[in-house]
Parts: structure tokens; C-alpha cells; sequence
């Protein structure tokens, strides 16, 4: 034959190869192929493509084997399996910037899954070559290692240990700097996947200068990258006091308060956790948000979303509060406690009610006047109900009989303490027996009131062992009023009046 | 019968003689006992009085030191007092850091409010300014479904009573033709020499540099103007004159100041001889020294 019949034959080969590659790729972006495509045997297919002679085939393999691991982890443990990642990580340091792209993605599709793919791709040595590829100039190339990397050490301590012993900290910081919104996206979102396990992570990432590039993105006007810019910041300051007190030290306080009210929600919700994490250390740090008015700006923003997005608002609520009484005075005058209580109405979901119900419970429990406030909201009927729901989880229900027992502890608004006499099973009880019988003694006014609503027939009614506590409280409580009285609301008073009646002569 | 009294007698004078011993001897003995009662009287009152002082000195020095604690608990009470008022719980400053909280938050969240809805105003620009944009770039580029007198178009269709607001979009936008690719031309370099040669097919410049702001004209003709532009170089004799060569020869250093020193008359040189200025003889002998043998 010809030359160039000879040449003909190879060009359509090659036009052949690069069709299918094509297509394929394109196939893979529809999820229902997907499904075709792996029983057809795609992958070992596309693996001796990956070492074409073609630039464009390579690429164009590399970018549909990341669109198939992408897909699921089945595909992504054949990637592996096949052997096909050592080949990528070799080509990953050499190849032109479609290629390292491509690459990463394929690194990426297959990380992302589980922690055990994570590993097989660290063990492969993508590390270094994904670090190398940090230092190239072509932003999309920074991109694809930096979202490569931040997927491999979402997975646990120690796979963040090995990234970070690949010298991928400093580098991505740098990355965090460049003026390319996506690339500053993805190395935040790097940066807090990796510190988010330990504080010895946390605190490479801030040896690195982190906080201050993080600091002056807060007020970029781009959601996605505020969303990952607050994550990462939140990560950073809930392992310990000194890290959180770095973060405060960049002066993001009172910048911060204005994303709490930024149109995404993502935004909203990263923004609440980052000041939750900052406010559960010290009382000091509790104080210097409290100043910054930052509960009424927590209020306003558990007031204003639904759902899972306002839990780290009502965390928070619940861990300045803990930390001294002058805080949760300060979180009462901020309106919070009605907040609590709409959230503890209108919430579904089990969590979120626990979380009130602990938030409420840290509130009401330092003195009778935080008692007062949180019973005044009519918060205990709603709790003891919360506690004695039959479907509820056993989280809710610890937390809110906790609560409700740290209240009654303190409270002696003893309107409050009525609607519970009846409702309450006995260990509640007790607490709030004893309430009245540490107030009625000593105050005339509320015995008569407490006579007039009912209380002291509802007391009558109780049944108590001879002995207990409850008994003593009752004991107390009777001692309080002239024996005609008590005999006339006990029980079965009626019962033996009418016996009298029965067993009375008249005189005649 | 004085035997009998005498016993009598006896008798009854033992008898007085005993009472009367009696009596001395209880006199005594009272006396005595009167004595040391009074003794005893004297000393117990004494003793009585002396602890009795002593209970008095005790207790007027337990009422003291009473009196002095009591003082000394009132002042501390009031010391106690205050300083737990002011340092360790001052109920009006926290009274009144209450109310700047409050104060505080409401200035906040009027704050948070104004800037939200600034954002809300500017996020809502952004997307008017985004949909008019993308009108705008739709109009520019469809601008054939405009229509015309003899065909109406799609949004003018005869078959609907009204116009689509469409039509007036594309009447209003200004087409955008699809980017010429620029030739590659010559800028206008007033120095090139080719501009001589064919005058009329020359091609004029795209771009003329701009109009200083300065009213102008009147404007001379452009073949005058052109015809003066494009003239012949008639340089000047000096102009023309090349000055780096003197004629045939080479001016400057290679003639003109070069030496030959094989046609010299001698090698020695030139002296000038001066008759001698009397003046000098007084000044430096150097001076004339070396000035006779240079």
C-alpha cells in the first residue's frame, strides 16, 4: 500500500479514538448513562487512553474518568482498582495545565467518596504532586489541586495530618490571596476542611497567617466565598481559647454582625456558627460579643430563618448565657427568651427543641429573676410537654427535664408553677412542691392566692410515700393553712361529711 | 442542921456558882463567837467585796471590748457593704449597663436593617442591571426581526391587536454588527518616503489624529496642501553640504590634525625666543626657567 494509504489508516484511528473519548465524556455528565456505561466495560476502556500519544485524548480520558468516579463510589473503587492512579500522579508532574486539570479532577471524583478511597489516593502520592501543582500559575490548575486536596483531608485527622505534612498550608493561603474568586472560594473551603479535625491542625493553618487573608475576604460581596471564608473561620476558633481569641484579634467583630443578615443562608447560618464557636470559650469573650451587640443580632437572625439553619443561633444563646447570670440578664433583655420559646413551638425537627430547651434551662437557672423572666415567657408547660411527649428522642428529653428542673430550682413566680401541678409526673413535681412550700410560709398574699386558684386541693390530691421529700414539702405546705381548711380540700372530704350526716341522731 | 443546909447550901451555891459559870462561860463563848462572827463578817464582806470588783472590773471590760465589737462590726458592715456594692455587684451600674445594652441593641439591629436593605437594593440593581443587559445584547444581536412596512415581523404579527413590547426593543437598541477583523494596515507615519511615489494611490489613513479644540479654519484645498506635503526635498547648499567629509577628503582628525614626523626640519622644537621680561626675574626663577626651555 501507499504512504499515504498507509498514514489514512492511523488518522482514522486516531479521529476514532478521539470520537469516543468525546462522547463518552459528554455521556458521563447525564447520571442515567452512567449506569450504561459502566456495564459496558468504560473503564478499562478509557485506561490505555489516558496514555495516548494525543494531548487532547489524554485530556479529554482523564476528564470522563473523573466525571464517572464522580458519580458514585463503585466507579470511583474501580478507578482505583484498575491502577489507573499511579499513572495520573506520574503524568501529573509532567504534562501541560488540561492535563493537571483533568488530573485533579480525577483525584478529586475519587476522594471525595469515602475515607478509604481518600486513602488509596494519598498512598499513591498524589500529595506531592498535588502540592506542586499548588505552585503553577494557571489559576484553574491551583483550583482543581486545592478542591483535591480539601476533599482528601475532609476525611479525617489523619489524612489532614498527611496533607498538611505535604506542605499544602502555606500554598493555599497564598492561593486564598489570588485576585481569582473560584480559587478563593475552594482554598477557603480547603483551608477549613483541614483545620476543622484538631487544634494542631488549627493552629498550623493560623502559623501560616490564615486569619488575616480570611479576615479581609469577611466583607466580599460574593456569597459562596463568604459561606467557605466563615467555615473556615468557625473551624479554626472552636478548638480553644487562644486560637478563637487570634480570630477576634482581626477585628472582624462588628463587620461580622452584617453578614448575619446577608440574603443567602448558607452565609447566615456559617456567620452564627462562627460566633457561637467565639462565645462558648470564656465569659470574656461572651462579654466582648454581648457589647458588640451581637445577641440582639443573634435574636434577630434565630427570628428570622426556619429550620436547621438557626440551630448554632440558639446554641449560642444558650452558651453565653451559661457563663455568668449578668450575661443571661443580658440575653433576657434582648428579647431572647421569646425567641426560644417561638423556636421551641414552631420547630419539627428534635434537635433544634433540645437545643432550645438546653438554651432555656442555662438562661433561667442563675437566680430567681431569670427564673421569673423565662416563666413569664410560659416556657415550663411547653417543656414539660416536650418531656413527656412519647415520640420524642431521648436527647430532647434529658435536655428538657434538665432545663425544666435547673427553672423550677430558682423560681418562685408562683403563677407559673400552677399550670404544672397538675400536669407533672413526680420527679418534676417534687421541685416544684418544694417551691411553694419554700415561698407560701412566709408570704400571707400568695397563700390566699394559692388557696383561691385550686393549688391546695391540687396538693391535697397528690400522693406521696410517708417519708420522701415530697411528702415533707406537702407537710409544709399544709402546716401553712388551719387544719379546717386542709381537711375541707383533702379527698374524699365530702364522702365522710356525708357519713356524718348518715350516723347523726337527731335530738328530739 | 447546918450539915444539911450546908449541902443545901452547897448545892445551891454550886448551883448559882455553876450558873453563874455558866453564864460567864457562855458569855464568853458568845462574846467569843460574837467576835469571830464579826471577824468572819468583816472578812467575807471584804472577800465578797473584792470579787465583786473583779466581777465589776470583768464585765465593765467585757462591755467595753462588747461596745468596741459592735463598733467595729458596724464599720465593717459598711465597709463589707460598700464594696460589694461597688466592686463586686453594683446593682444600679448593671441597671444602667442593662439599658445601654439595650439601648445598644436597638441601634444595632436598626443598623443591621439599614444595611440589609442596602444590600437587598443593591442585589436587586444587580439583577435589573443584569436582565437589562441581557435584553439589551438579545436586541442588539437580532436586529433583523425587526419589522418592516412590507413584512411584519413576529412581534408585530397582523393577527394580534397589539405589538410586543419586543418590537420596540429592537426599534429602540442600536445594531451591533458582528466584529469586523481588523486588516492589518500601516499606521500613519508621516516619515515614510513611499508617500512620494504614487500620490494618487495612496490610501489615506484610517485614523487622523484628533482636532485640537481651537476653532479652524479657513481650510486650503487638500491637492494644495498635498502637493506642498509631498514636495521634493531641496535641501540648501549648507544643508547639503556633508560636513563628516571635507570633499575627497576625509575631515577631522585623520587630516587635519594628523602629524608626519619624517618631513619635520628638526626633531627639536620650536622654541619662541622673547626678550626677557625684567619683571619675572623677580617672580618665580621657574617660571622662567621652564619658560626658556619649553
Amino acid at each position: 500500500m501507499s504512504q499515504r494509504q498507509v498514514l489514512q489508516v492511523f488518522e482514522q484511528y486516531q479521529k476514532a479514538r478521539t470520537q469516543f473519548v468525546q462522547t463518552v465524556a459528554e455521556l458521563a455528565t447525564r447520571p442515567q448513562n452512567i449506569e450504561t456505561l459502566q456495564n459496558a466495560g468504560v473503564m478499562s476502556l478509557l485506561r490505555p487512553l489516558l496514555l495516548d500519544i494525543v494531548p487532547t485524548i489524554q485530556q479529554t480520558a482523564a476528564l470522563a474518568l473523573g466525571r464517572l468516579a464522580n458519580y458514585n463510589d463503585d466507579l470511583a473503587e474501580a478507578v482505583v482498582k484498575g491502577d489507573i492512579l499511579p499513572q495520573l500522579v506520574y503524568s501529573l508532574a509532567e504534562q501541560n495545565r488540561f492535563y493537571k486539570k483533568a488530573a485533579a479532577f480525577v483525584l478529586r471524583a475519587v476522594a471525595k467518596h469515602s475515607p478509604e478511597l481518600a486513602q488509596a489516593v494519598v498512598d499513591c502520592g498524589a500529595l506531592d504532586a498535588l502540592v506542586i501543582c499548588l505552585e503553577e500559575f494557571d489559576p484553574g490548575v491551583k483550583e482543581s489541586a486545592a478542591w483535591a486536596l480539601g476533599y482528601i483531608a475532609r476525611h479525617g485527622p489523619e489524612l489532614a495530618q498527611a496533607v498538611v505534612d505535604a506542605g499544602a498550608v502555606p500554598l493555599l493561603v497564598l492561593c486564598v490571596q489570588e485576585p481569582d474568586l473560584s480559587l478563593k472560594r475552594i482554598a477557603a473551603s480547603a483551608l477549613s476542611d483541614i483545620s476543622k479535625h484538631s487544634p494542631e491542625l488549627a493552629q498550623t493553618v493560623v502559623d501560616a497567617g490564615a486569619i488575616a487573608h480570611l479576615a479581609q475576604m469577611v466583607l466580599n460581596p460574593d456569597a459562596k466565598l463568604k459561606r467557605q471564608v466563615f467555615s473556615a473561620l468557625a473551624q479554626i476558633s472552636k478548638h480553644s481559647v487562644d486560637l478563637a481569641e487570634m480570630v477576634v484579634e482581626a477585628e472582624i467583630f462588628p463587620a461580622v454582625l452584617t453578614c448575619l443578615k446577608d440574603p443567602d443562608e448558607y452565609v447566615r447560618k456559617n456567620c452564627a456558627t462562627l460566633i457561637r464557636e467565639v462565645a462558648k470559650h470564656t465569659p470574656e469573650l461572651s462579654q466582648l460579643i454581648v457589647n458588640a451587640g451581637g445577641v440582639a443580632a443573634i435574636v434577630d437572625f434565630v427570628g428570622d430563618s426556619r429550620g436547621n439553619v438557626r440551630l448554632p443561633g440558639v446554641m449560642m444563646l444558650g452558651y453565653v448565657a451559661a457563663h455568668s447570670e449578668n450575661l443571661a440578664m443580658a440575653v433576657i433583655v434582648s428579647r431572647g427568651v421569646l425567641t426560644l420559646d417561638a423556636v421551641l413551638q414552631t420547630e419539627s425537627e428534635d434537635h433544634i427543641q433540645a437545643a432550645a430547651a438546653w438554651s432555656l434551662g442555662q438562661i433561667g437557672r442563675h437566680s430567681p429573676e431569670h427564673a421569673k423572666a423565662v416563666a413569664q415567657a410560659n416556657v415550663l408547660p411547653k417543656l414539660l410537654r416536650a418531656y413527656l411527649r412519647p415520640d420524642v428522642s431521648e436527647d430532647l428529653q434529658i435536655k428538657s427535664k434538665k432545663a425544666l428542673k435547673h427553672i423550677l430550682q430558682k423560681c418562685v413566680h408562683l403563677e407559673a408553677l400552677e399550670p404544672l401541678l397538675q400536669e407533672a409526673p413526680a420527679n418534676i413535681l417534687k421541685h416544684v412542691v418544694a417551691q411553694f412550700s419554700k415561698v407560701l410560709p412566709h408570704n400571707p398574699k400568695s397563700r390566699r392566692l394559692f388557696v383561691t386558684s385550686g393549688g391546695l386541693k391540687k396538693i391535697q390530691e397528690i400522693r406521696a410515700e410517708p417519708g420522701s421529700a415530697l411528702a415533707e414539702y406537702i407537710n409544709t405546705i399544709n402546716n401553712c393553712y388551719p387544719e379546717e381548711i386542709v381537711k375541707y380540700y383533702s379527698p374524699g372530704y365530702s364522702d365522710s361529711l356525708l357519713e356524718r350526716v348518715e350516723h347523726y341522731l337527731p335530738q328530739t | 442542921e447546918a450539915e444539911v443546909h450546908r449541902k443545901e447550901e452547897y448545892d445551891a451555891a454550886v448551883r448559882i456558882q455553876s450558873w453563874y459559870r455558866g453564864i460567864r462561860t457562855r458569855s464568853l463563848v458568845k462574846n467569843l463567837n460574837r467576835c469571830a462572827i464579826r471577824i468572819q463578817r468583816h472578812y467575807r464582806g471584804f472577800m465578797g467585796r473584792r470579787r465583786i470588783r473583779a466581777i465589776l472590773i470583768d464585765s465593765v471590760k467585757r462591755m467595753c471590748l462588747d461596745h468596741y465589737n459592735k463598733q467595729a462590726a458596724q464599720i465593717q458592715k459598711m465597709w463589707r457593704g460598700f464594696y460589694v456594692r461597688k466592686y463586686v455587684f453594683d446593682y444600679y451600674s448593671r441597671k444602667k449597663y442593662l439599658e445601654s445594652l439595650v439601648a445598644k441593641n436597638e441601634m444595632i439591629r436598626s443598623e443591621l436593617a439599614e444595611q440589609e436593605e442596602a444590600m437587598r437594593r443593591e442585589a436587586r440593581k444587580r439583577e435589573e442591571e443584569e436582565t437589562r443587559r441581557r435584553l439589551r445584547a438579545w436586541a442588539e444581536r437580532h436586529h433583523y426581526l425587526v419589522s418592516t412596512v412590507v413584512q411584519p415581523s413576529v412581534f408585530n404579527s397582523p393577527y394580534r391587536p397589539f405589538t410586543l413590547p419586543e418590537e420596540t426593543l429592537l426599534l429602540n437598541t442600536r445594531p451591533k454588527t458582528p466584529p469586523k477583523v481588523a486588516s492589518v494596515g500601516h499606521g500613519f507615519d508621516p516619515s515614510w518616503r513611499q508617500y512620494g511615489q504614487n500620490q494618487l494611490m495612496v490610501r489615506l489613513p484610517s485614523k487622523l489624529p484628533p482636532l485640537p479644540a481651537k476653532p479652524q479654519g479657513p481650510f486650503r484645498q487638500p491637492e494644495e496642501v498635498r502637493a506642498q506635503r509631498y514636495r521634493e526635498f531641496q535641501p540648501s547648499l549648507r544643508v547639503a553640504t556633508d560636513y563628516e567629509a571635507y570633499g575627497h577628503l576625509a575631515y577631522g582628525n585623520a587630516h587635519f590634525r594628523e602629524v608626519q614626523p619624517e618631513r619635520h626640519v628638526t626633531q627639536d622644537r620650536f622654541r619662541t625666543i622673547v626678550p626677557p621680561v625684567p619683571v619675572f626675574d623677580k617672580l618665580n626663577a621657574e617660571y622662567v626657567e621652564g619658560y626658556v626651555e619649553n
